[in-house]
């Protein structure tokens, strides 16, 4: 069965689908809006996430929800932009850079509030009045700064589900599974449809449309190119052998225990931030690290014996916790999904994910531990106990933010890119990305921010572009 | 023990993506902050712990006090 021609055909309804079909719904173009799952979660539409992991363990099934909201459904809600070093390249490491610079997403961000249903001005790091300046001396002396997280109670799926389902312009086809593209003209690079089956029952349908919209998550999003263009005998993305490849997590670290002697969760009289310190550009290039963010988490495993030894004049009652790093992970060229022979029930190859740590991931995270410890001696707000072996089993002290980045990388060279500034495959005319797969660096914030702001920026994109 | 209790029932609001969520006004005790010293601190690390040298009162480090 074939569906008449869209405007454009956005294939997943995960934050970044669904703010991409409404922003252009609005606009009065007339969108196919594809959501592999149905209106509730499904064991079999969610056995279709399975994979195997080579590297670190790591379990693709359960990091990601199938069905119309995506993994809004059950995500912390925790909400933070990128750091403005995030976006710049970091020629001592080698690292890459965005293909634009922080400034280019703030437009958006006051969207980006409303539509993460956000403070409008979300305070993102304290007011300077707030701070004792020599617990300022104290961070900066230890390379850190003091910054917020925000929560975000929005699930895509309820929100947007009555507007979605009301609107004239989008018509949404849930159970439908992208499969791969169909293309005409010069190497196939004008995309003539899409090839779906029915999540349900296996039927085939085809979906046409002028532009196309990818934004099924950072792991769909490559393997739904790289089986396309191995059916197809394409390298749509791929000249520079990047399609899937610099995949980056984010490792949550419990690096050991703190003693404290004031409040480091919240802001004062805001239950609905989060306190962090983050590392400062000036620390990461000084230790040749990454970005990263450390949390002081009261209420942890704590032993009052651990301070006999030492003349400490400890406050009582003792309150202390553990002492978490957030940190990005380098795009390592070996941290990649690739596609297997084994098949899903549709007849998709399944995808296996390397993914460990490198060595600078490591450093990253000592490091960041030892800037916490020294904070909390320069500033007298308490003592850090470091456990400075790096496990490298996920488990009890690591685990990942199921937040998938870097497999589709933006960039402006298509040699050491899979899409261009504006989320464009290379050697495509009409089919784009969206969604965290898109960043070419990760920072230490949680994606669905910037994730919301690209698909924004991506909309305004589509409005007028003609392939 | 009560408190502790109640930061454990806290814990509940666990999401899926990210860290536990404990609201500092309940999970932290009434213990004050000291005010910062004037003078750089001296760093010794004593069983794990980052300390500072006077930390340990006169002896070496990892010795016990008193």
């Amino acid at each position: 069965m074939t569906e008449a021609p869209f405007d454009c055909a956005v294939i997943g309804a995960g934050p970044a689908g669904i703010t991409v079909a409404r922003k252009l719904a609005q606009a009065n173009l007339k969108v196919a809006l594809l959501e592999g799952g149905g209106r509730e979660t499904t064991l079999d539409s969610q056995a279709l996430y399975e994979g195997s992991a080579s590297g670190l363990p790591y379990d693709l099934g359960l990091s990601r929800l199938r069905y119309f909201g995506g993994t809004s459904g059950h995500w912390t809600g925790m909400c933070r932009p990128l750091d403005r070093e995030d976006y710049a390249p970091r020629r001592d490491i080698g690292r890459t850079a965005w293909p634009f610079d922080g400034a280019e997403l703030r437009p958006y961000w006051p969207e980006v509030c409303d539509i993460l249903d956000l403070p409008a001005k979300p305070q993102w790091r304290p007011r300077r009045d707030d701070v004792d300046p020599a617990d300022i001396k104290a961070q900066e002396s230890a390379g850190l700064r003091e910054i917020y997280w925000t929560w975000s109670p929005a699930r895509f799926g309820d929100k947007y589900w009555p507007e979605i389902s009301a609107s004239p312009n989008i018509s949404l086809f849930l159970n439908t599974t992208a499969i791969s593209f169909t293309a005409d003209g010069p190497n196939g690079s004008a995309i003539r449809s899409v090839e779906c089956r029915d999540t349900v029952t296996g039927e085939a349908k085809s979906i046409a449309a002028r532009l196309y919209v990818l934004s099924c998550g950072g792991v769909e999003n490559a393997r739904t190119l790289l089986f396309s263009n191995a059916l197809n005998g394409t390298a749509h993305g791929n000249t520079g052998g990047l399609l899937g490849v610099g995949f980056m997590e984010h490792p949550h670290v419990r690096v050991g225990s703190f003693v404290g002697f004031k409040p480091f969760n919240n802001p004062p009289g805001n239950l609905l931030s989060f306190r962090y310190f983050k590392t400062l550009p000036a620390f990461q290039k000084k230790h040749g690290v990454l970005n990263s963010a450390i949390r002081l988490l009261y209420g942890g495993k704590f032993e009052r014996e651990d301070f006999a030894q030492w003349k400490f004049s400890l406050p009582e009652p003792v309150t202390g916790g553990e002492v978490f790093v957030v940190s990005e992970q380098e795009p390592a060229p070996g941290n990649a999904i690739t596609l297997t022979a084994e098949r899903d029930r549709l007849g998709v190859p399944m995808v296996n994910l390397d993914l460990r740590l490198s060595e600078r991931d490591s450093q990253t995270i000592s490091a960041s531990a030892r800037a916490i410890a020294e904070y909390l001696v320069y500033s007298q707000s308490g003592r850090a106990r470091i456990d400075l072996t790096i496990p490298i089993q996920p488990g009890e002290h690591l685990l990942f933010g199921n937040h998938h980045m870097g497999a589709t990388r933006m960039g402006k060279d298509e040699r050491k890119a899979v899409v261009d500034e504006n989320g464009l495959v290379f050697g495509t005319q009409n089919l784009f990305v969206a969604g965290s797969s898109l960043f070419p660096t990760s920072g230490h914030a949680n994606p669905t921010f910037t994730i919301v702001s690209l698909a924004l920026r991506l909309s305004e994109h589509l409005k007028t572009y003609k392939a | 023990m009560k408190g502790c209790t109640r930061r454990r029932s806290l814990q509940i609001i666990v999401g899926f993506l990210g860290l536990p969520i404990v609201p500092s006004e309940l999970a932290y005790s009434s213990a004050k902050a000291q005010p910062p010293r004037a003078t750089g601190p001296d760093l010794v690390v004593v069983g794990g712990w980052l300390v500072e040298r006077r930390d340990l009162g006169t002896g070496s480090p990892g010795q016990t006090s008193g």
